[in-house]
């Protein structure tokens, strides 16, 4: 569904990824792990058209995606769920949910299809459809952030270190989430510094040191292999 | 009382005109990130298009009012694609000097274009009659004009930025750019959106200031000056605040002027500004702390 070739990236000459390749089948949870600056946030940002690659290519269902502007990377059917939850703060947690669903927006049958598709996945939005998205819990913006993604009614989403400073409990409840939206048919790739949520949840998954690729295949063989421990302490 | 009770409504049909214009000014602002200082020429020739529509070709105050409305709406635009976004990866600075020089060249071409002998009234709606409360409390039927056109702005500018999708687009914009294009929000026609609303807001503010005095190529400055002290007063990029702040000013401006000394009335403004960054820097509805 989605393949990265030979990816290069750079900011200013820094090459902050490096002949990076792997792909991702439709379907599947594909984990995208390393430590903090390895590359993983970059590689999702050029998949969104944020970060322009210096060479090698990235094709969604056969076509293209470089050199193309955000919003039509939305309306190929990828959404992206940044890192750090980045809500609008002070948007009502509802309007927040319809701003994910601008690429939509002109159809209200649908947009209101898409929205109950969430309530039913993420009650807590409707208790706090009113309130401003800051005055939520981490937890709830985490929840409200995925929410927000799907309304773009995505073929594959990217979530981007959806367990960063979430206490344990509440991170349960993130896998869960996934698990759900793996049943609606999803193919997600997902970012994390936290091995364990990541094989938890993930099929298939690649492993990032210093912006290269240091393996990439199943989530088993990645259990029972040392390149996790490899690549976060570099031993 | 009677001169007070006048001079308040003077005060709020002059600060609702400012209040618009800094509302322009804080639109452009909360989402694109730039003091646009041009924004105070959009005024003037607001003014000017009024003036041009409705006294020298001699049709209604409204046609020549939506005309400069839509003129200074498609100026902003143009002055987005050919200066801003060519400078929005530059510092903050390098925008607000491209602003000034934009504001210099197009004063000199008004200059230029109208000269600053002549008197140029623009004639508004309600002139010819004034309303009489009480005895002796006279009240331009041209003020009330303003008050109206004013409030009609500040609803439909709220329904836009509050009540549609567009509006939605434009705030989240505003409280996380990148995040809003990742939402498949076009920036760049944000951007577009958000110039055309507030050169409009400033081409409206100068077709009342017209009406009210007089148009001349220098009018811009004085609401320009207002209408940024307006912003901070109300918290930098908040249209409730400045609608608010402009208020506020604007008869505190009139009674001061009336009560104590035209010489003192300019004096308000910067008083109000010491005083706002002294006691509450943020603001009267900006968050401490927050980016701005």
């Amino acid at each position: 569904m989605l393949e990265i070739k030979n990816l290069v990236l750079a900011y200013g000459v820094n090459r902050v990824v490096r002949d990076v390749s792997f792909s991702v089948a439709k379907g599947e949870v594909f984990a995208l792990l390393g430590p903090n600056g390895a590359g993983k946030t970059s590689i999702l940002r050029a998949i969104s058209g944020l970060v322009p690659a210096v060479s090698g290519d990235i094709v969604f269902e056969g076509k293209t995606l470089l050199r193309r502007r955000p919003h039509s990377i939305v309306l190929d059917g990828i959404a992206h769920v940044p890192e750090g939850r980045q809500i609008f703060p002070e948007m009502s947690v509802s309007d927040n949910l319809m701003v994910g669903a601008t690429v939509h927006i002109n159809n209200r049958a649908r947009v209101r299809e898409l929205e109950a598709r969430c309530l039913e996945l993420f009650p807590i939005i409707r208790e706090r459809a009113r309130q401003a998205g800051g005055t939520l819990s981490g937890g709830e913006q985490q929840q409200l952030t995925i929410a927000r993604g799907l309304m773009a009614d995505p073929r594959l989403l990217i979530v981007d270190e959806p367990t960063l400073g979430l206490a344990p409990a509440i991170i349960n409840t993130v896998a869960d989430s996934f698990r759900k939206l793996r049943d609606l048919g999803l193919t997600i790739i997902v970012a994390e510094q936290n091995a364990d949520f990541a094989l938890k949840v993930a099929d298939h998954g690649a492993v990032l040191a210093s912006g290269e690729l240091s393996f990439s295949g199943s989530v088993d063989t990645l259990r029972d292999r040392d390149v996790l421990r490899r690549a976060y302490l570099g031993a | 009382m009677t001169a007070f009770v006048q001079q308040l409504i003077y005060g709020t049909s002059y600060g609702m005109n400012l209040a618009v214009a800094a509302a322009g000014l804080a639109l452009i602002f909360g989402v694109y990130r730039v003091i646009n200082l041009a924004h105070g020429q959009l005024i003037m020739l607001g003014g000017f298009a009024t003036y041009v529509v409705t006294t020298q070709i001699g049709t209604h105050f409204f046609v020549g009012f939506f005309a400069a409305m839509a003129v200074m709406g498609l100026l902003g635009i143009a002055l987005e694609s050919t200066i801003f976004r060519i400078l929005q990866a530059r510092p903050a600075t390098d925008q607000l000097l491209a602003s000034l020089g934009v504001y210099m060249i197009l004063g000199t071409v008004a200059l230029r274009i109208w000269g600053d002998f002549e008197a140029r009234p623009v004639n508004m709606p309600g002139e010819a009659w004034a309303l009489h409360l009480g005895e002796d409390i006279r009240i331009d039927g041209a003020r009330i004009v303003t008050i109206a056109i004013t409030l009609a702005l500040f609803i439909g500018l709220y329904f836009v930025v509050y009540r549609t999708h567009l509006g939605r687009t434009m705030r989240a914009t505003a409280q996380g750019g990148e995040t809003a294009e990742l939402m498949g929000i076009r920036k760049r026609r944000v951007a577009a959106l958000v110039f055309f609303i507030g050169g409009a807001l400033g081409g409206s503010a100068g077709a009342m200031l017209g009406g009210l005095f007089n148009v001349r190529p220098d009018m811009g400055f004085q609401p320009l000056l207002m209408a940024l002290i307006i912003i901070i007063f109300g918290g930098m990029g908040s249209l409730g605040g400045a609608i608010i702040a402009g208020l506020i000013l604007g008869i505190l401006y009139n009674l001061t002027v009336y009560y104590v000394g035209s010489k003192l009335g300019d004096l308000v403004p910067f008083g109000v500004l010491l005083i706002v960054l002294m006691v509450r820097p943020q603001g009267l509805f900006g968050l401490p702390g927050r980016r701005a």
